[in-house]
């Protein structure tokens, strides 16, 4: 059962993600980028990280991009192996390319625009390895 | 030759016209003739043997000294003298000009015998001279150049300004033909027409371009007149002449300023036109973008009035547990886009500036409530307390726009609630004065939520900005909401201010003034008054909708239906006109833009037919377009309420409910007694008490808290964990309890995946955090007041 953080502020986003995702795996939600990074530290101390992360852009406190980055910065710190690391897919309403570019850049997996295509989305998914639990 | 015989002689010398005396060599006259002696103007005998110079008294004019010895000179000489030019001589009467000439009696070789003078008068001829002599300095010296030719043309005589206008001298020009001045500018027409003029013996006038020796250019006008003999031939040309170059240059510029002026003239018409022509677009623009918003109002409104109904249906029915959640969310989004959409549309209709105010006398103690009303379930829901406190030093009744004003208090109000999470929202309305007939009001309202940080104060007024646009996503909102209230208080000449702490709370304050209400209405008494949504009628009322929109038809009569209502439609006019004659109805609602008969029709023919009945059917207008002198216009058209599309179910209720006879009243306590006295749950102090961050503070917070968690978790109701989680969280944070704060987050996330099992065990977790801390805390306490002793 791999472990999703689903990371969106919008509450009608956020429903459809865990609805999708559910079939994944076990998900948390939340909903700015501080809980985010305050939920990936805290299953990695319990010594159980999160396998994928849907992170939004447009978040409270701290945005989308901030959030992956410190993400990989804390990865980094730890020398996380490449393959070990949480896989972060990001989320967007908006549609510019040099924010899409700059996600690339920090290291993110994948990039869905909203309204997600789920049929794109479980291909994603199913690239990064991760396939719905039958 | 034989001398003339002596009498004749004799003769001879006295008939000579001229003047003769003849003297010895002493000067001494031996003879005068008859000539000199009426000259002169004595007798023979007075001028013989006399000196000459005593008798012939000689006067030289030019230098003024008398002329004498002139026979001496003679006679010395040996030759003829003559008398200078103005000479004068000085009879007896008379003073003459003369001619003289001296010369010696004598025979050649031998000494002269004497001097014999001939003179003569020349003063008729010196008249003459001297008249001449005018005419030719006229000429001369006119400023004029004047040029005489003769009829072959050949110049005969030019003047000075002749000379000095054209360079040329005296003797380059005499005898020239004057074509030498010509420039070849003149057309040869000029001179031809000028020549079949003068030579017709009439006077030319016109203008020649000539050019002097110096190469120069010049413009003269020109007067050419044939001068003609006695017998009326022609024999010379004068020509007058001008330099009037200067005056042509003037004239040119004259002319040049006129062809600007003109130019100028044609341009600001044309600027004028187009000033028109823009001046009509915008118009046209400005009309168009009215209809826009109107259309677009309704349009966006309509749909959505479908959607939400159409929730409210859904809702009603029997759904699955997942459906009732996802319809939840559906209905959420909705009522979001609902309130943006109106910010939007306001916004719109702000910034084009067709929003105006309305004058209405309202009631304010209603007004005042409904503003509250609307908020209290949201406030119960979060656990804050919703405050009110009226002035009653306001009158019951103001002049104003009730309902822009109660946009503002809902979006004040609103937001209050919105940012806080515990302690209270108090509104008050307070009396501020009079001046000069207008009564000053302060609304105040204030919160013990997260505050404004405050180098975002300034920017909280504008459109467009919310703190962070986090905050649109957290909270929602399109930012418009306090632009638009800042925007409507300005237009009603009020004043809005913010003040705030970050962490503690603000505070948003209105001043606005109102005129004296037309008629003061005493409150309506209790019966009638029911700003509580009735939640069960229960008696069978008969309703007529009337709405032409099959959609709004079913949902307006499923929803109240489910009231309880007995209805029946009709879908326009006429048909409203004739069920309502059938059917006789408690209520009609009537919609207003309808085809065929429109509802202000219907409601006019209904009332006509009223006449003389003793009752009269309640009817309540349904309209889309809610503008200025509306409510006038359906009031005076027969209508007794109207309320605006989308309908919001509870005012439709409300307005129902007013209109038939209410029952007694069900639902919330009335809150009108705090018009008069404090209510006594209110805490401003102990609000701001609670955000203390000492520690005796936290403790008993989070006892409360965690007890409400406790119960929340036995209740099952996953909002109010994860709500309750998320201040436990915070709460934590500031005393720098991370164990806590970790806990109380597991809370959280168990809780939005509705894992309650996993919520249960972290509160366990989290309980036993916290009593381990409470003892700790205690422990550090006594040490400090140990220590204080």
């Amino acid at each position: 059962m791999i472990k999703i953080l689903i990371a969106e502020d919008d509450l009608g986003s956020r429903k459809f993600m865990q609805q999708f995702l559910k079939a994944y795996g076990e998900c948390d939600m939340t909903v700015d980028g501080i809980e985010t990074v305050d939920a990936f530290l805290l299953a990695w101390d319990e010594g159980e990280p999160y396998d994928l992360l849907c992170l939004d852009i447009m978040m409270p406190k701290l945005d989308g991009l901030k959030t992956l980055k410190i993400i990989r910065d804390l990865e980094n710190d730890k020398h996380i192996p490449a393959e070990e690391r949480v896989k972060i897919v990001m989320t967007t309403a908006l549609n510019e390319q040099q924010t899409v570019y700059d996600a690339f850049d920090l290291g993110c997996e994948a990039f869905a625009a909203k309204p997600i295509n789920q049929e794109k989305l479980r291909e994603v998914l199913h690239n990064l390895g991760f396939d719905p639990i039958e | 030759m034989m001398p003339m015989e002596a009498n004749l002689m004799a003769l001879t010398w006295d008939s000579i016209a001229d003047g003769i005396i003849a003297t010895d060599t002493q000067g001494v006259i031996m003879d005068i003739n008859t000539a000199a002696l009426e000259l002169i103007d004595i007798e023979w005998h007075e001028a013989v043997n006399q000196p000459l110079d005593k008798i012939l008294s000689l006067h030289d004019e030019t230098t003024d000294i008398s002329l004498n010895g002139f026979w001496e000179k003679t006679l010395k000489e040996g030759k003829k003298v003559n008398l200078p030019r103005n000479t004068k001589l000085l009879g007896r009467n008379q003073d003459y000009y003369l001619a003289a000439k001296f010369s010696p009696i004598q025979r050649l070789g031998q000494p002269p015998q004497g001097v014999v003078v001939v003179f003569r008068d020349i003063t008729q001829q010196k008249m003459h001279e001297e008249q001449l002599h005018l005419y030719r300095m006229a000429l001369e010296q006119s400023p004029f150049s004047v040029v005489m030719t003769d009829i072959d043309n050949q110049i005969v005589y030019v003047n000075r300004e002749f000379i000095e206008l054209t360079g040329y001298g005296m003797e380059e020009v005499m005898g020239r033909d004057p074509g030498f001045l010509k420039s070849g500018s003149t057309p040869e027409k000029t001179y031809q027409r000028m020549w079949e003029t003068i030579t017709r013996d009439d006077v030319w006038q016109g203008e020649f371009y000539n050019r002097k020796k110096n190469g120069r250019y010049y413009w003269e006008k020109a007067i050419v007149a044939p001068i003609t003999s006695p017998g009326g031939i022609i024999n010379y040309y004068l020509a007058i002449k001008e330099d009037v170059t200067d005056q042509k240059a003037m004239e040119e510029e004259l002319r040049r300023t006129r062809e600007q002026a003109d130019r100028n003239l044609k341009k600001s018409q044309y600027y004028m036109e187009q000033l028109e022509n823009a001046r009509r677009a915008a118009n046209a623009a400005n009309k168009a973008k009215s209809e826009f918003l109107a259309n677009m109002s309704h349009e966006i409104r309509t749909p959505l009035n479908g959607i939400i109904g159409m929730i409210e249906l859904t809702a009603a029915t029997d759904l699955t547990r997942e459906q009732q959640d996802n319809l939840d969310i559906i209905r959420i989004c909705g009522n979001n886009l609902f309130s943006v959409i109106n910010n939007v549309l306001d916004f719109s209709k702000i910034e084009s500036g067709k929003m105006e105010i309305d004058r209405v006398d309202f009631d304010v103690q209603e007004w005042f409530m409904q503003s509250l009303l609307v908020h209290q379930a949201q406030a119960t829901k979060k656990g804050i307390d919703l405050v009110a406190v009226l002035d009653p030093h306001i009158p019951n009744c103001l002049l104003g726009d009730a309902k822009l004003l109660q946009q503002v208090m809902n979006n004040l109000i609103g937001n209050a609630v919105k940012f806080t999470e515990t302690g209270c929202v108090k509104v008050t309305m307070d009396y501020e004065g009079e001046e000069g007939g207008i009564l000053w009001v302060k609304i105040q309202v204030k919160d013990t939520g997260m505050g404004i940080p405050k180098d975002e104060l300034p920017r909280l007024f504008r459109s467009f900005t919310q703190l962070d646009g986090s905050i649109t996503r957290r909270f929602g909102g399109t930012g418009l909401g306090l632009a638009i209230s800042r925007q409507l208080v300005e237009m009603m000449d009020g004043t809005i201010r913010a003040a705030s702490v970050e962490g503690e709370g603000s505070t948003f304050t209105v001043t606005l003034p109102f005129e004296q209400a037309m008629q003061q209405v005493d409150s309506l008494p209790e019966n009638e008054r029911s700003f509580m949504a009735a939640s069960d009628i229960g008696q069978k009322w008969t309703i007529l909708v009337v709405e032409d929109d099959p959609i709004n038809q079913t949902v307006i009569r499923s929803l109240l239906k489910l009231k309880g209502y007995q209805i029946h439609c009709a879908n326009d006019g006429k048909e409203a006109v004739s069920a309502w004659e059938s059917l006789r109805p408690d209520l009609i609602l009537m919609d207003i833009q309808m085809p065929a008969m429109d509802g202000i029709q219907a409601t006019g023919a209904i009332r006509e037919r009223e006449k003389g009945q003793p009752s009269r059917t309640p009817i309540i207008a349904l309209t889309a377009h809610a503008i200025h002198g509306d409510r006038e216009r359906f009031l005076a058209s027969g209508m007794d309420e109207y309320v605006s599309k989308p309908v919001e179910m509870d005012r439709l209720y409300h307005a129902i409910n007013r209109l038939l006879d209410p029952p007694e009243e069900v639902g919330l306590k009335p809150l009108k007694q705090k018009r008069y006295t404090e209510p006594n749950n209110y805490l401003p102090v102990e609000a701001e008490q609670l955000m203390a961050k000492a520690v005796e503070g936290f403790i008993p917070d989070m006892f409360s808290l965690l007890d409400r968690l406790h119960q929340q978790l036995f209740e099952e109701d996953v909002d109010q964990i994860e709500r309750l989680a998320h201040q436990v969280k915070n709460r934590a944070v500031t005393v720098g309890e991370l164990d806590i704060k970790n806990q109380a987050f597991k809370i959280e996330l168990a809780a939005r995946k509705h894992a309650l099992q996993d919520a249960r065990s972290a509160y366990n977790a989290l309980k036993q955090s916290f009593e381990s801390y409470v003892s700790f805390a205690g422990q550090q306490m006594e040490n400090i007041r140990e220590g204080g002793k």
